[in-house]
């Protein structure tokens, strides 16, 4: 006989283990060892330099700044930052690799350690994925491949770009969890300021490790081999691409085949993966330290320095928001985000704005505005103050919530005092007694049988009454003064529902 | 001009010339011609290494030492042949000709700065610049009896110098004699931000007023003699001229001893390895996709393939083979990673050494210049001829080659080594053995006037 807990034993299980090497480009004014600019969408191969380019007898000369969004970057992430560290060369031939090695590191990192937790929205559950290790490393160029010729342009722009490499320990396991895992990191690295992390941009892409455990009875029988994916530069790539390798990693187990470890590469328009090829998969980078780079020593003192200056992170804030001013888990969400969002809500609570009030504003109509105009918050011309003026016009009866999504487009798009514009635009609510009364006088004798049949009990009719009275008044009127005075005079306060 | 184009034909130690009309700027050097090594950068010359690689090369920037020696009033005549990448002992790596010995013209002038050392020696211009990585500047000194000094690592920027062993290259002065050295390191030697190993030198500017301040004697200088230099391979009369210049600075006042740096017997696998992983390394960029040699190709495997294949000559494919292996996964730890420990160990035993002696005298190579062809098809015993150069650059010391005599009517090197940082010391010394004998003296038949003729042996 079988118990509930045998049940539960003799389940059959596939469990997937993902870890995942995430490169995030570091927010530097120039690159990592030469002074280009570290920009994104110039003429190709107009930042670059002899550095860069890799030049016969050119140099590299490491940039500080760099190295101390790493640092801030390993902080944020709780990893251990070495006291001393260097640079080594890892090769590999590629067109757009000049040196024919990438300035990178491998067996001193600059921070080993850390860890990420995520909040899973729906269950509720946190999930800890444990970090490896944080790397510094160049960017390489960019290879533009034309199927139509089958020529290929270089762009050499992106050499030298900082990049900070985190890689995890394989403790995700889901392909939405993976998501969320980076959804988090892109918000912690925002707060940082260690990178914008523009996706559009490549300032984030992902390889991923992935294989299968199939478990029965709480036993392990059988796995398959590593597959790791290269290079996926969005979110739903990732997601996407680790749905796809869950259900061949299934069929191959299903079948009886362990697969074999390999790299693979995400087809985006198929949304498949298929295996690189041979070549690129018997790398040995010959790693050895650049002897271009003494070794950096970190003092202890300039690694507590940037930690303090770590803004409170993501997670700890979502929670702080939700806590302190009662708002919806998913509206936090969205204001952490970007963390210019957040301090804007905040600043608008501290010019008087109710929270609520003000959350529903900022997650709607900001967010909404900013996703159709390409710019910052910070770029627009308006402030929290702005938005609290707006919002206390409301709250007195000054202006309808309808009247202020109006007010409020024309302060996103030119700037301007909320007062200024209802006063300018002449769009005060009439909440004048004197003033409405008349007007219902006016609307009650030009719509005799709609009042007697409002009067005699049919309440579908006030609707029409009152819109008679908005018209009148060009949308100004308060309609809910407007709702009770009707009512008060055609019911006489009988019915006050 | 007119002396370089009647004798290079014969030498050739240039592998391109300038013909400048400018007088050059008011400076130190104002007006001093001088050349420069193939592997140093000149906006205004080709920078060919010595290699079919780069054979039609121009690069956008001057080295900053060429910069330097334009500032203080230098003219920069031409560029001078070498072995390829300066890979090479006899300058006979070069890929476009060999260099006549202006001593015995089918004698190798040493390597790998064997232009710069044949173009001193026979007078077409008073000082060059030369590179060396395991003893490029201080065996072809020796080879074509002139003066040339390796500076402490870090000393000289190595920005624009075309990478051979990172770790180890230094750029230095190759002239007639140690105060010429000096004049040429106050210009060459400054802290440069746009190379990191560079260092802030405590006589950068003074190299030339330490050494003329320097008394004639060496009163109570310690000078050791390292027994390890005169190992099998090293010519007797080439023992015989380094006991007669410890003999002359004994007489100027020195403590001159025998002693013992048991480690040196690992340098020269050491620097093998070390140098040949660095090198493969430094050379991987030379693949034919932006500048340099491309061979025509179907696929970007081929074009890596033939073009490498094309453009680099045996001995540089012989130390890339050789540095990738020592690198390889599997092999990392028992050749690359031992080696940089014996390194370390060897550089702390000469660090140890110093504290009791200032100063090393040896050999500067185990033999005089050999004839050409003879080694070209052994590589070790090509190797064999920067035995006693390579530790200096393990250990980043400053070491110079100073004319000790000749044997059998060709010049022999006489190496002192000091201190890091030791540089003004090393070449004061050089300079009162040079107050004490004439052998800077003497230079090679056929060739201008400005020296006396070579003749009587050491």
């Amino acid at each position: 006989m079988i118990t509930g807990n045998g049940v539960e034993k003799m389940r059959e299980q596939y469990r997937p283990v993902i870890g995942l090497e995430i490169h995030v480009a570091l927010d530097t004014e120039s690159k990592m060892f030469c002074a280009c600019v570290n920009a994104f969408g110039s003429t190709p191969n107009t930042d670059v330099c002899p550095v860069c380019l890799g030049l016969p007898g050119s140099l590299p000369v490491t940039n500080a700044r760099a190295i101390e969004l790493g640092i801030t970057c390993a902080r944020a992430l709780g990893g251990q930052v070495a006291p001393r560290t260097y640079f080594e060369r890892k090769h590999y031939h590629y067109p757009d690799l000049p040196k024919g090695y990438q300035i990178s590191q491998y067996a001193a990192p600059l921070s080993i350690g850390g860890e990420l937790v995520v909040d899973d929205s729906h269950s509720g559950e946190e999930v800890r994925v444990r970090i490896r290790r944080v790397h510094l490393e160049e960017d390489a160029g960019k290879s533009m491949h034309s199927r139509q010729s089958g020529h290929t342009q270089l762009d050499f722009n992106r050499c030298g770009v900082p990049l900070a490499e985190i890689v995890t320990e394989p403790d995700i396991t889901s392909c939405a969890q993976a998501r969320r895992f980076l959804e988090e990191l892109r918000a912690i690295m925002r707060t940082a300021g260690v990178s914008r992390v523009r996706m559009e941009e490549g300032e984030l892409r992902c390889d991923v490790n992935f294989n299968l455990v199939h478990v029965k009875a709480g036993q392990e029988i059988t796995r398959t081999q590593i597959s790791e994916i290269k290079n996926l530069n969005s979110f739903r790539a990732v997601q996407r691409a680790l749905e796809y390798e869950l259900m061949r990693h299934r069929s191959a187990l299903e079948a009886g085949d362990g697969l074999l470890h390999e790299t693979r590469h995400w087809d985006a328009d198929r949304e498949v993966t298929y295996a690189a090829r041979t070549k690129e998969q018997a790398h040995d980078y010959r790693y050895f330290p650049d002897p271009d780079l003494p070794p950096i020593l970190i003092e202890r003192e300039l690694v507590d320095y940037l930690a303090a200056g770590i803004p409170e992170l993501p997670r700890a804030r979502r929670r702080r928001l939700r806590e302190t001013w009662g708002i919806e888990w998913s509206q936090a969400e969205i204001l952490v985000e970007e963390p210019e969002m957040a301090d804007f809500f905040e600043s608008a609570i501290a010019e008087g704005a109710e929270p609520s009030e003000a959350c529903k504003w900022i997650v709607g109509e900001i967010a909404g505005y900013l996703n159709t105009v390409d710019t910052t918050l910070g770029a627009l011309p308006f402030s929290a103050a702005d938005l609290a003026a707006l919002l206390r016009l409301v709250e007195d009866g000054a202006i309808s919530g309808k009247i202020a999504k109006e007010v409020w487009l024309e302060v996103m798009e030119g700037g301007g005092s909320p007062e200024a514009i209802v006063e300018r635009r002449g769009l005060r609510q009439i909440s004048d007694d004197a003033i409405l009364e008349q007007i219902i006088e006016e609307v009650v004798a030009e719509h005799p049988e709609a009042a007697e049949d409002y009067a005699g009990g049919k309440d579908k009719t006030l609707g029409f009454l009152v819109g008679q009275v908005m018209q009148k008044t060009r949308g100004q009127a308060n309609p809910q003064k407007v709702n009770e005075m009707i009512a008060r005079r055609l019911r006489g306060g009988r019915d006050d529902n | 001009m007119a002396e370089i184009a009647r004798h290079d034909a014969h030498l050739g130690a240039f592998l391109s010339v300038s013909y400048p009309d400018a007088p050059g700027v008011k400076g130190p050097l104002h007006g001093i011609p001088y050349a420069a090594k193939d592997n140093l950068c000149t906006a205004t010359l080709p920078t060919t290494c010595a290699s079919r690689m780069l054979e039609d090369y121009h690069p956008p920037y001057d080295a900053t030492v060429i910069a330097r020696m334009q500032e203080a009033g230098a003219i920069l005549v031409g560029k001078t042949n070498m072995d390829e990448f300066a890979m090479g002992s006899s300058n006979e790596t070069s890929a476009f000709h060999p260099v006549a010995n202006p001593w015995r013209p089918d004698h190798v002038p040493g390597g790998s700065s064997g232009g710069s050392a044949a173009a001193v020696a026979a007078g077409l211009v008073p000082l060059a610049l030369g590179t060396d990585t395991g003893g490029s500047i201080r065996q072809p000194a020796a080879f074509c009896g002139i003066t040339g000094m390796k500076p402490t690592y870090g000393a000289v920027s190595r920005m624009g110098l075309v990478a051979f062993a990172s770790s180890m290259d230094q750029v230095g002065p190759m002239a007639m004699t140690a105060s010429d050295c000096a004049a040429a390191m106050d210009i060459l030697v400054a802290h440069d931000p746009g190379d990191s190993t560079s260092s802030d030198h405590p006589d950068a500017g003074d190299f030339l007023r330490r050494v003329r301040a320097a008394p004639d004697g060496c009163d109570g200088l310690r000078i050791g003699i390292p027994r390890e230099y005169f190992g099998q391979g090293v010519d007797p009369e080439v023992v015989r001229a380094v006991r007669s210049a410890a003999d002359v600075f004994s007489e100027l006042g020195a403590r001159v001893e025998e002693m013992s740096l048991p480690h040196t017997v690992y340098a020269l696998p050491t620097y093998y390895i070390l140098a040949s992983a660095e090198a493969a390394s430094n050379l991987a960029r030379f693949d034919g996709v932006r500048y340099g040699r491309r061979a025509a190709a179907n696929s970007i495997e081929e074009l890596y393939w033939k073009s490498r294949g094309e453009g680099f000559g045996r001995e540089v494919q012989r130390r890339i083979t050789l540095g990738t292996f020592v690198l390889s996964a599997g092999y990392y730890d028992a050749y690359y990673l031992k080696a940089a420990r014996v390194r370390g160990i060897m550089a702390g035993e000469i660090t140890r050494a110093f504290a009791q002696y200032d100063y090393l005298l040896t050999p500067t190579c185990p033999t005089t210049a050999f004839p050409r062809d003879v080694r070209t098809e052994d590589p070790l015993a090509m190797y064999m001829a920067d035995v006693c150069t390579i530790p200096a650059n393990l250990a980043g010391i400053p070491a110079v080659s100073v004319p000790g005599g000749l044997v059998n009517g060709l010049p022999v090197g006489v190496q002192l080594m000091g201190r890091r940082f030791d540089d003004a010391g090393v070449l004061a010394l050089a300079d009162r053995f040079q107050r004490a004998t004439g052998h800077h003296l003497l230079g090679p038949e056929g060739f201008g006037d400005h020296r006396e003729r070579g003749g009587e042996d050491a």
